[in-house]
């Protein structure tokens, strides 16, 4: 969306491109092309680096006829105030600053759950624009990011915030959607205070057009530099019969080779959850032991686990003399129809549980099946 | 949308690896194509290609990595690495672990964080599950899954063809499971060999003592077992002291006889068996290379006597006829039946076996028997035994697990049930896996050794007492606890001759053999004054292991106190001094759940 083509430069004009280190050459050496065939050789085309711009004054007053910030294909980095402020003043009067920012989709509505990431609504971008003294600003051009640019947005964003935060972050972007918004505004046609007259803007090294599109940080390419199978198992080795090795020198050696994992954690990897928030929320089922005055059915569940206990002791027991005994179960009237089934099926208070499923009319009986306890210990 | 995407694990127990092949069915049902392997089987030279992958991560010992995931961390921490190298990467990460211990998910974030340096892009907010969540794992796993679900299907849409297949339809199975075709052999008992590709540092060792050494009428039994290397395996044994052994329990063969009846399996159990992986990045369990049949692996390597994770039910309910049934299993499986299965299954300790015979409306086709039952796992032990004392030998100190619950019958670790059954008259031979463990003694003998190891805790310090007596180290310090000096003091008689000697020092802690319980921290506090000059001047080094509950913070706290109380340092100061203690390795801890 590199869209210099519909800009009416005039020859002699000075144009400055701004991009971010991740921009693709080949778009912004045509753009350079067509700017410079424009402008022709009385003209000037600079490109520098956007993440620049956080070093002040390093742009000359009032020089400028164009700014055209970040219109190639790589994902914009945003535009804050203290930017706008610092480009104002290097367009001329009525120069023209052209921009790409990423901002949320439609308009949500203002406040609420908000997300705390630097990203804004257009209107937002606008309103900054004009606070930072340009006229005559406008939107233009929307364009919903597409996956790759929003699972880059999100591996941005998600970089320097805190772990709290991102699952709230990452929800609003998604529910929001994000787009690609282009915006002009113009440099009023006065100076912006005293700019003009303190001329602090030395002219600053022009790098010939050609040079300058080549020093841009390119040729970014996954180096993987290490031997991918080389050996990592110069750990100490379990082989030293018998002599008690201390790690301590063999450690000392293998570390100028590795980052100390330590040093990786920051001071919120060290924070351990806050215990409140992984109980159970709060209800009597948090208590050891059942209300008083229990009406939900765990007063006779604490009963009816009693029960079972005995009769687990007594099973014991019987075992432990080698009698095979039938279970004095109480046969309970079983109103549920449930009792025969597994303790998946049972109810709460069934006397059963702990049981293995039964049929119909069959007395429970330990010992002679595969769950019964047939070790010696 | 046919997208990439790699899951890779880091798993001890195998939890991990179970919430690894969940994200893979969840992910096959959005139409990704998910692979699933742990991190140490990825190709490194894969790593700057990935495109998307998710990992799962979890926890062991002291904020430790797990082992199938340590020599892939090892590389990651190369220096070399460029800061690009990842670029290509888009990933999240689900780490588990435990906030009852200090360092709580340590892993997963300093893997979350490594990945970041390296240029890897988080695409959704890294999750952590919590054992100490009232609802376990599953509490902050399901709500950061759906989260997960919604953003991938955002950033990679389903063509207009393609719809989520709903969490009811079956899965494929991962294996093809047949009948070997018949040759001239008639199916008959097969008892196949235990693995075939062993794990290195495997020794194959004959069982040769195996006794109680708790009295019987202690509550507990503890066991002294003795393995020798078997001399038909050429392979030497050697290790250091402090080292662990791991070995692969076996399921009873009557119990596995009656489970196979129950299943309706008994007249096929002996017929051998080809399995072949669906996929060609699924790899074949070692297990399976030689002849197997249904007994054979529910004898070595189905653990059916574990307490089932949620995906067994999962998988269950995909073969249940009865409606109330498969009602039931996929109840298990939702967010608001999560209490209902914990009461069920965890908090009774519940098995898979015991689940089978509640429900009984499923036929559970072969193919599928490896995505519903659980692999067997290794136990690890302490070796107690040090080569210098006990060439070719190897001794473990073993607690039995035994307990009761709710349930009507006790419940046993699966591991200590079969440990029991073992009788040097069988003459086992066993494969035994031998890995350092992450204790160290001092390399110079003249410094000396304060060791703290309550219980069977105690097992690595008998292994580095005798190296250190072997080696003519002079200042042992051994604080052992128990609960009575006259049930279960484990190698009482060893340690009284060893201080007759003056080959050690012994403090000991009973903790009910009086009125006020006493335990090793508290002897700490007396032997202050005996302790301090030993730590201080003559840079003692400290080992302590046990259970990982509450021992390892108290006897820290102690130490704490000691530096404070005996050599004057503030409280900010005594900290810095043992954690400078544990950073240079002069205090080590190996702990135990």
């Amino acid at each position: 969306m590199f869209t210099v083509n519909a800009l009416d430069f005039q020859p002699g004009q000075k144009v400055l491109i701004l991009t971010s280190s991740a921009a693709d050459s080949v778009h912004a050496d045509s753009a350079l092309a067509y700017i410079q065939g424009k402008i022709t050789e009385s003209g000037e085309v600079t490109v520098r680096p956007f993440e620049q711009l956080n070093e002040p004054t390093s742009l000359p007053a009032s020089y400028y006829d164009w700014i055209l910030s970040q219109l190639s294909d790589a994902l914009p980095l945003p535009h804050s105030a203290n930017i706008f402020a610092q480009l104002i003043l290097a367009l001329k009067p009525e120069g023209t600053l052209k921009l790409s920012e990423i901002s949320v989709a439609g308009s949500p509505s203002p406040s609420e759950d908000s997300p705390p990431v630097s990203i804004s609504t257009p209107d937002q971008i606008l309103s900054s624009l004009i606070l930072s003294g340009f006229v005559d600003s406008v939107s233009g051009e929307s364009i919903h990011l597409h996956k790759d640019e929003l699972r880059e947005y999100i591996a941005r964003a998600l970089k320097d915030l805190p772990m709290d935060n991102q699952a709230l972050i990452v929800q609003n972007l998604i529910a929001h959607g994000l787009q690609r918004v282009q915006f002009t505004a113009q440099k009023p046609n006065y100076e912006v205070g005293a700019a003009s007259a303190l001329q602090f803007g030395r002219k600053r090294s022009k790098k010939p057009v050609n040079s300058s599109a080549e020093s841009l940080p390119l040729a970014k390419k996954a180096v993987w530099t290490i031997s991918a199978d080389g050996d990592d198992d110069n750990e100490n080795n379990n082989t030293s019969s018998g002599h008690g090795t201390s790690t301590a020198e063999a450690d000392a050696e293998d570390n100028d080779d590795f980052i100390d994992e330590d040093d990786l954690l920051t001071e919120e990897d060290l924070a351990r959850p806050d215990a409140a928030a992984l109980s159970r929320p709060d209800d009597c089922a948090t208590k050891r032991k059942a209300c008083k005055n229990c009406s939900c059915g765990r007063a006779e569940e604490e009963e009816a686990q009693e029960l079972a206990v005995k009769m687990a002791e007594a099973a014991k027991v019987a075992e432990e003399t080698k009698i095979t005994p039938v279970i004095p179960a109480p046969m309970p009237k079983s109103n549920c129809g449930n009792c025969t089934l597994g303790d998946a099926f049972r109810c709460s208070t069934c006397p059963y549980l702990g049981f293995p499923a039964f049929k119909p009319g069959e007395t429970i009986q330990l010992g002679g099946n595969m769950l019964a306890d047939d070790i010696d210990l | 949308m046919h997208e990439s995407i790699l899951i890779l694990y880091g798993s001890q127990t195998g939890c991990a690896e179970d919430v690894a092949l969940r994200i893979g069915r969840e992910a096959r049902r959005r139409h990704f194509r998910p692979e699933i392997m742990a991190l140490d089987s990825l190709e490194r030279t894969r790593l700057p290609h990935i495109r998307l992958a998710i990992f799962v991560c979890s926890t062991t010992g002291q904020g430790e990595e797990p082992d199938n995931m340590k020599s892939f961390w090892k590389f990651l921490l190369r220096k070399s690495h460029s800061s690009s190298a990842l670029q290509n990467l888009q990933f999240t990460i689900f780490g588990l672990g435990d906030s009852s211990y200090s360092k709580f998910n340590f892993p997963g974030r300093k893997l979350y964080r490594r990945l970041l340096q390296l240029g890897a892009n988080c695409i959704y907010p890294r999750g952590e599950g919590d054992d100490q969540h009232y609802l376990g794992l599953d509490g902050t796993l399901d709500p950061w899954l759906g989260g997960l679900w919604e953003t991938m299907l955002t950033l990679y849409s389903l063509s207009p063809d393609q719809e989520i297949i709903p969490d009811t339809a079956r899965p494929e199975s991962t294996y093809t499971v047949e009948p070997k075709p018949t040759s001239s052999t008639p199916p008959s008992a097969v008892t196949p060999p235990l693995s075939v590709v062993e794990p290195p540092g495997t020794v194959r060792m004959r069982l040769v003592r195996n006794e109680r050494i708790s009295t019987p009428d202690h509550f507990q039994d503890i066991r002294h077992v003795e393995f020798s290397r078997d001399p038909t395996d050429a392979r030497p044994l050697s290790f250091s002291p402090g080292s662990v052994a791991s070995l692969l329990p076996q399921n009873l063969p009557d119990e596995v006889s009656d489970f196979l009846d129950h299943m309706q399996w008994g007249d096929q159990a002996d017929t051998p068996l080809v399995i072949r992986p669906r996929e060609h990045w699924v790899h074949l369990p070692h297990v399976l290379r030689g002849t197997v049949t249904l007994r054979s692996l529910f004898e070595t390597h189905f653990d059916i006597y574990s307490v089932p994770r949620r995906s067994f039910f999962e998988m269950l309910s995909y073969f249940t006829s009865d409606e109330m049934e498969t009602e039931k299993l996929r109840e298990f499986c939702s967010a608001e039946g999560q209490d209902d299965l914990y009461a069920y299954s965890h908090r009774v300790r519940r098995t898979i076996v015991e689940v089978l015979k509640d429900f009984r409306s499923y036929a559970i086709p072969l193919d599928y028997i490896f995505d519903i039952f659980p692999d067997i796992r290794a136990r690890s032990y302490s070796i107690s035994s040090c080569l210098m004392q006990y060439p070719d030998q190897v001794h473990l100190t073993v607690a039995i697990v035994n307990y009761r619950t709710r349930m009507s019958t006790p419940r046993h670790g699966v591991c200590s049930k079969w440990l029991v059954t073992l009788s040097p008259e069988d003459d086992m031979v066993l494969p035994v896996t031998i890995k350092p463990g992450t204790m160290n003694m001092p390399s110079d003998p003249t410094t000396p050794l304060i060791m703290i190891g309550p219980g069977t805790g105690v097992a690595p310090m008998r292994s580095f007492i005798q190296a250190r007596i072997a080696q003519g180290a002079a200042d042992n310090i051994l604080i052992f606890g128990c609960r009575h000096a006259q049930k279960d003091f484990i190698y009482g008689d060893e340690w009284t001759t060893m201080v007759n000697k003056g080959q050690l020092k012994l403090f000991t802690a009973f903790s009910r053999d009086q009125d006020r319980k006493i335990y090793v921290q508290h002897l700490i506090r007396d032997a202050a004054k005996t302790l301090w000059p030993l730590l201080n001047d003559r840079k003692a080094v400290v080992l302590v292991s046990g259970n990982a509950n509450r021992m390892p913070e108290d006897v820290k706290a102690a130490f704490v106190e000691l530096v404070e109380q005996i050599g004057g340092y503030s409280k900010e100061g005594a900290l810095n001094y043992i954690r400078l203690m544990e950073k240079t390795h002069r205090y080590q801890e190996e702990c135990w759940y």
